[in-house]
């Protein structure tokens, strides 16, 4: 097969894959604490497979890695007293039902039957002493900007959060979930927690759009280059035939 | 490709913002009414190139891996229940609970509903009712002579006889607490029901620690935000509108390739 059918078959794959980040980020565009991401590519260097005259390196296109952007959302007032948002670097920390840990941005908390403090899904809000538990019948709560949950000027517990050095390297889960791979969390720096606040999508639209448009026209100039390349070669096939 | 599904999916969530919205907005000058909020979270993530994973023998990792998301699910439909507006209506029987509780309406078949809704009548037998008629718990009939009634803070009723003599205490209404007020089941006509979510009532009189009181002649609000509700929107329509750009960017990826030959 031809280098040139080969180098436009890994583009157009790669801008498959770059098509379905995008996609991603914008079907995500409400969601509570997600994170941008984009597919870097990267130049994947090979020797012709075709012995020629003078061996030229070609060169494939392979996704390499995935970017993230980790700036924080725009924060949006709720009024729900149990919302919390993270300014900064960090994750609150939940139980999985499995009994793992999971970390999180999206502090939509509410209590369940029992007064324990849990996310949309179910799952345990962890503070640094374990599960917190309100009193429903003890007043107001509040959650200031360390992360501690008070109630009538008590301390219940202090939410966890949790802070990693390659934030980006997380695996993502799905449910606005994070798991650490291959790193442990550390204690956060400079960070502040906004109670009664949610965290928006961090993604921009404008940018999405225009990234949209740049992978469509690319993905249109690598298939008007395997025409052409198709082209060349009936042609070739063509005039060889007649001149035998 | 993924990403005509990852769009559609984004559409459908954006989709149900909209009808949350809508019912937002149509319920805006409804008694007693909460608003609503949809939320999102992202689907499974697909891993192309695993985080973690060595690169080489001598143990190198790769940094960050590549994985590809599947779009966005609604993650709930969460109930706002910050306390509405108070207003002044004239009416004896309008209640307008200012803190934490519910009214509790006895259903036809014997169930206890819960609402914020104060708009309270008599019916035939002079018992409060609301505007559907159900009995209001305790269940207090004003007797027939009675030219008014008071009720004060806590819920306590007085019928204020038609000769000009003493005021009689007739009973007093009772308000219900939930651990998880949005964890209730809204069934219509501002009626909600007790689920697991959010906890079992605690029955108690207006005044009483946590409970809040009662204000006669006045009515509660819906809480929903005009403005608020109009820019909530206007994201959604945008973002309808993206994601509807990602179908036929999609599609016209899939024609250059359908072209090819």
């Amino acid at each position: 097969m031809d280098n040139s059918f080969a180098v436009g078959l890994s583009a157009q794959q790669v801008l498959h894959q770059r098509m379905d980040t995008t996609a991603n980020n914008l079907a995500n565009m409400t969601t509570t604490g997600f994170k941008a991401e984009h597919l870097v590519m990267r130049k994947l260097s090979e020797q012709p497979a075709a012995a020629s005259d003078q061996p030229n390196t070609i060169a494939f296109v392979d996704a390499w890695k995935l970017q993230r952007d980790m700036s924080t959302g725009s924060l949006e007032r709720t009024g729900n007293p149990l919302d919390a948002a993270i300014e900064g670097e960090g994750f609150f920390t939940v139980q999985t039902p499995d009994g793992g840990k999971a970390y999180t941005r999206d502090g939509r908390f509410s209590i369940d039957g029992s007064g324990k403090l849990i996310t949309r899904d179910g799952m345990t809000v962890l503070g640094s002493g374990g599960a917190i538990t309100i009193d429903p019948n003890a007043g107001d709560v509040a959650i200031s900007k360390d992360g501690a949950v008070q109630q009538n000027g008590q301390i219940l517990g202090k939410l966890d959060v949790a802070a990693f050095d390659r934030p980006g390297a997380l695996e993502k889960m799905g449910g606005n979930l994070w798991k650490p791979v291959g790193q442990t969390s550390r204690a956060p720096v400079g960070t502040r927690v906004a109670g009664g606040f949610v965290e928006g999508s961090n993604v921009n639209a404008v940018s999405e759009l225009t990234e949209m448009i740049a992978i469509s026209r690319t993905y249109e100039s690598v298939g008007q280059m395997l025409s052409n390349a198709d082209q060349m070669r009936g042609g070739a096939i063509d005039k060889l035939s007649r001149i035998s | 490709m993924r990403a005509l599904n990852t769009a559609a999916t984004g559409m459908q969530a954006q989709q149900l913002n909209v009808e949350v919205i809508a019912n937002n907005i149509a319920n805006m000058n409804t008694t007693g009414f909460k608003r609503q909020r949809a939320e999102f979270e992202d689907l499974l993530y697909q891993s192309v190139e695993k985080m973690g994973v060595s690169s080489s023998d001598a143990n190198t990792i790769v940094p960050t891996g590549v994985q590809v998301g599947a779009g966005v699910k609604s993650g709930s439909v969460y109930r706002i229940t910050e306390q509405g507006n108070i207003t002044q209506s004239g009416n004896p029987y309008d209640l307008a609970v200012q803190g934490d509780g519910y009214f509790i309406v006895q259903l036809p078949d014997g169930r206890d509903a819960y609402t914020r809704a104060g708009n309270f009548s008599l019916n035939a037998d002079g018992q409060i009712v609301t505007g559907e008629g159900y009995v209001v718990s305790p269940g207090i009939s004003v007797p027939s002579d009675a030219t008014s009634v008071a009720i004060n803070r806590q819920g306590v009723v007085s019928a204020i006889p038609a000769d000009g003599s003493t005021p009689q205490d007739v009973g007093a209404l009772e308000l219900a607490r939930f651990v998880n007020p949005p964890g209730l089941d809204a069934i219509g006509d501002n009626l909600f029901l007790a689920t697991a979510a959010s906890g079992t009532a605690t029955r108690g009189q207006p005044g009483a620690v946590g409970f809040g009181t009662l204000q006669q002649g006045y009515l509660e609000t819906s809480n929903v935000n005009a403005v608020t509700e109009i820019s909530d929107l206007i994201t959604a329509q945008r973002a309808y509108e993206m994601n509807s750009k990602v179908i036929t960017t999609t599609d016209e990826m899939l024609r250059t390739m359908t072209n090819l030959r």
